[in-house]
């Protein structure tokens, strides 16, 4: 069968969404895809499809407008998928801390897994935050694709087979010790 | 049965910059009628500067608001309060000031013709145009030590000073971004498919752009002669050789050459302020706080900016009220859209060059 | 057409544009504004860093173990977050002792991971900043 564990990571394609920001990381991002720092040499594109990506980059502090749009795009992203907070609005609020209509930082609604300091944050802390990406990207792959057990084994007492209590019930797990 | 569909171009979108949206309400391809919704980044920042932040911290805080005029911001809003505290600063910190502000205006031209030319299926332009760009990132990044944002006003003053390698350093790369404009505005009058998707689309009139009271490149590209540079006295703008820039036919192609020969004038009001800096000191200490109102405007790179500030003798202030230069082009977008083709919209959107962050503060 | 074909010729010789960052490392100016970092034994606890500071990225909080100075009264630690700084050196202008005590350097800042808790708990310790 072909196997897709070695090379998730050699393509990933990234969408990039504006949740308020001042455009300066914005900015950034698009001198990475400029001729001077190529991330598409790592296979980098970008699409603005939610359903056909894995790294989603999000900027600015999230305003009270723009949360529904958000939490839309993040769920009809396919697992295992990376979020990426860019910028110092985005990881903690930033000047625009306790401002009235204003999210203090991302990790408030949707769980993130790197965050990139800076203001704004230059193309080479970009690339160190994608490389990182893609290591957890490669760990959450192995993850989703290891065997789990579903049903516990069946009893067998006098040769007499019993399978009443194989079921799990919601949220069990099995102890590996119990055979 | 209705004749007309609806179709949003919605707050995401690969061919959006910014979070914008419109609903076009299009009858077989043409476009009858339009709704706008701005607001998406509205921040609260008027509220915060007369409650949370003194006032000599508060230019920090103004240059957030758009990453891509924020130094006139800052620069607007630190002459206001001069004129309210009185004194008077060195020959030398007013011509830096205008040489930071005539490279901010170079680098956010570039991003806009990329964008268009992006927009019209052009990709080979558009990677050009950015790779020839990097060359203004570097000389910010070395006079002021960062490449957006740079911190370089202060009340008083400027933070950081230019020695004669730098200068010279600065003069050869500018000499070499020349020669490549030249190159740009060839191509975009002489090439036959470009002028397809360019010449005789999104027209604005001379008479609608006086009706609308239109501001920047998009009303000097139909024939207005309106820039605040000629009406301002804060900073020696006819000393240093500047001239303004217009055009008369009024479609995406006007605009577009009116943006390069602005980009020619700007490279060579920094060349002869490089070479003509007088000597003395970059920072004097002003003492006092500010009392009473006044209005500042200036000349950002999409239009006329504004501001009125109120103090009362303490620290706090009483009231900032921001009035910025797209905010004034919403109506006149509406009006270009009615009956040109659905396909051509993203090109005149990005021709106009919005900026929505300043928009909604 | 001819002119087209003569200048995709000359470019195959010339030097490509790219950088390949993380193979190649970039070098920074000495004047790049980048981190900022702190001399514990010659800070006078004047607390004018903390008031200059626009986003609020300083902090000075009353801990059980303080560090040992004598200008030290009431137990005071510092706490800086790279990760809502906005990198603008008011607090170097404000410091009475600006070379010794807290200077600017041309380091990159830190990149954080989920376990740092880089939001949360920097709630924490403005909680008891207000205690």
């Amino acid at each position: 069968m072909f196997d897709f564990k070695p090379i998730r990571k050699k393509s990933p394609w990234i969408l990039h969404y504006n949740a308020g920001s001042c455009n300066g990381c914005d900015i950034e991002i698009l001198a990475c895809l400029s001729p001077k720092y190529d991330i598409e040499r790592f296979g980098v594109i970008n699409t603005g499809n939610p359903k056909q990506s894995d790294v989603f980059l999000v900027t600015g502090p999230v305003t009270f407008r723009s949360r529904e749009r958000l939490i839309e795009l993040y769920t009809q992203m396919p697992e295992p998928k990376v979020v990426m907070a860019v910028g110092s609005c985005t990881c903690t609020g930033g000047v625009f801390r306790d401002m009235y209509n204003v999210e203090d930082g991302l990790d408030r609604y949707i769980p993130v897994d790197v965050y990139v300091p800076g203001c704004a944050s230059s193309p080479e802390l970009i690339i160190d935050g994608l490389v990182k990406a893609l290591e957890i990207l490669e760990s959450k792959t192995k993850e989703i694709e290891k065997p789990f057990k579903l049903f516990r084994n069946e009893t067998n007492k006098d040769g007499v087979v019993n399978r009443r209590n194989s079921a799990l019930k919601v949220g069990e797990e099995i102890d590996d010790e119990e055979n | 049965m209705k004749k007309t569909i609806n179709i949003p171009i919605g707050s995401q979108h690969i061919a959006l910059l910014e979070p914008v949206r419109f609903k076009f309400e299009c009858e077989n391809e043409k476009i009858v009628g339009v709704g706008s919704d701005v607001g998406f980044v509205h921040r609260g920042i008027e509220k915060a500067c007369t409650t949370k932040f003194k006032f000599d911290g508060i230019g920090y805080v103004v240059a957030r608001v758009c990453g891509l005029c924020a130094i006139t911001h800052s620069m607007t809003y630190t002459a206001s309060i001069e004129k309210l505290i009185g004194g008077e600063i060195t020959q030398k910190a007013k011509y830096l000031r205008i040489l930071l502000l005539e490279l901010d205006r170079v680098h956010s031209h570039m991003l806009c013709l990329s964008h268009t030319c992006e927009n019209a299926g052009f990709e080979a332009m558009f990677m050009r145009i950015m790779g020839d760009r990097e060359d203004i990132m570097e000389i910010q990044e070395l006079i002021t030590g960062n490449r957006v944002q740079f911190d370089y006003i202060s009340i008083g003053g400027v933070n950081r000073d230019i020695d004669a390698a730098q200068a010279k350093n600065i003069l050869a790369k500018l000499e070499l971004l020349k020669h490549k404009v030249l190159g740009y505005i060839d191509e975009f009058t002489n090439n036959w498919s470009l002028s397809l998707k360019f010449k005789g689309i999104g027209v604005l009139t001379l008479d609608d752009a006086y009706r609308f009271n239109t501001i920047g490149p998009l009303a000097r590209a139909s024939g207005l002669q309106a820039d605040v540079r000629n009406e301002i006295d804060y900073l020696p703008y006819d000393e240093v050789g500047f001239n303004m820039q217009t055009h008369s036919d009024g479609d995406i192609n006007a605009r577009n050459l009116v943006r390069l020969s602005e980009l020619l004038n700007s490279i060579e009001m920094c060349n002869n302020i490089l070479e003509g800096l007088p000597e003395g000191e970059i920072f004097t200490k002003l003492k006092g706080k500010p009392k009473g109102d006044t209005v500042v405007r200036f000349e950002a790179p999409r239009g006329e900016l504004m501001y009125y500030v109120k103090g009362n003798g303490s620290a706090m202030l009483d009231r900032v009220r921001i009035k910025t230069p797209t905010f004034s082009s919403i109506p006149a977008f509406s009006h270009v859209f009615m009956g040109a083709d659905y396909a051509d919209a993203p090109a005149i959107l990005a021709s106009f060059d919005p900026c929505l962050s300043c928009t909604a503060k | 057409m001819l002119t087209s074909f003569f200048k995709a010729f000359t470019n195959l010789f010339k030097k490509p544009q790219t950088i390949d960052y993380p193979v190649t490392s970039i070098e920074k100016d000495k004047e790049y504004r980048g981190l900022i970092e702190y001399g514990e034994s010659e800070c006078i606890y004047c607390l004018k860093c903390e008031k200059a500071c626009p986003p609020g990225a300083i902090l000075f909080v009353p801990v059980e173990n303080p560090p040992k100075n004598e200008k030290n009264k009431k137990g005071l630690k510092y706490h800086y977050n790279p990760h809502l700084c906005i990198y603008c050196s008011e607090c170097v202008r404000a410091c009475p002792k600006p070379e010794e005590a807290l200077w600017q350097s041309n380091k990159k800042p830190p990149i954080g991971i989920k376990d740092d808790k880089v939001n949360d708990g920097w709630f924490e310790l403005e909680k008891l900043k207000k205690v």
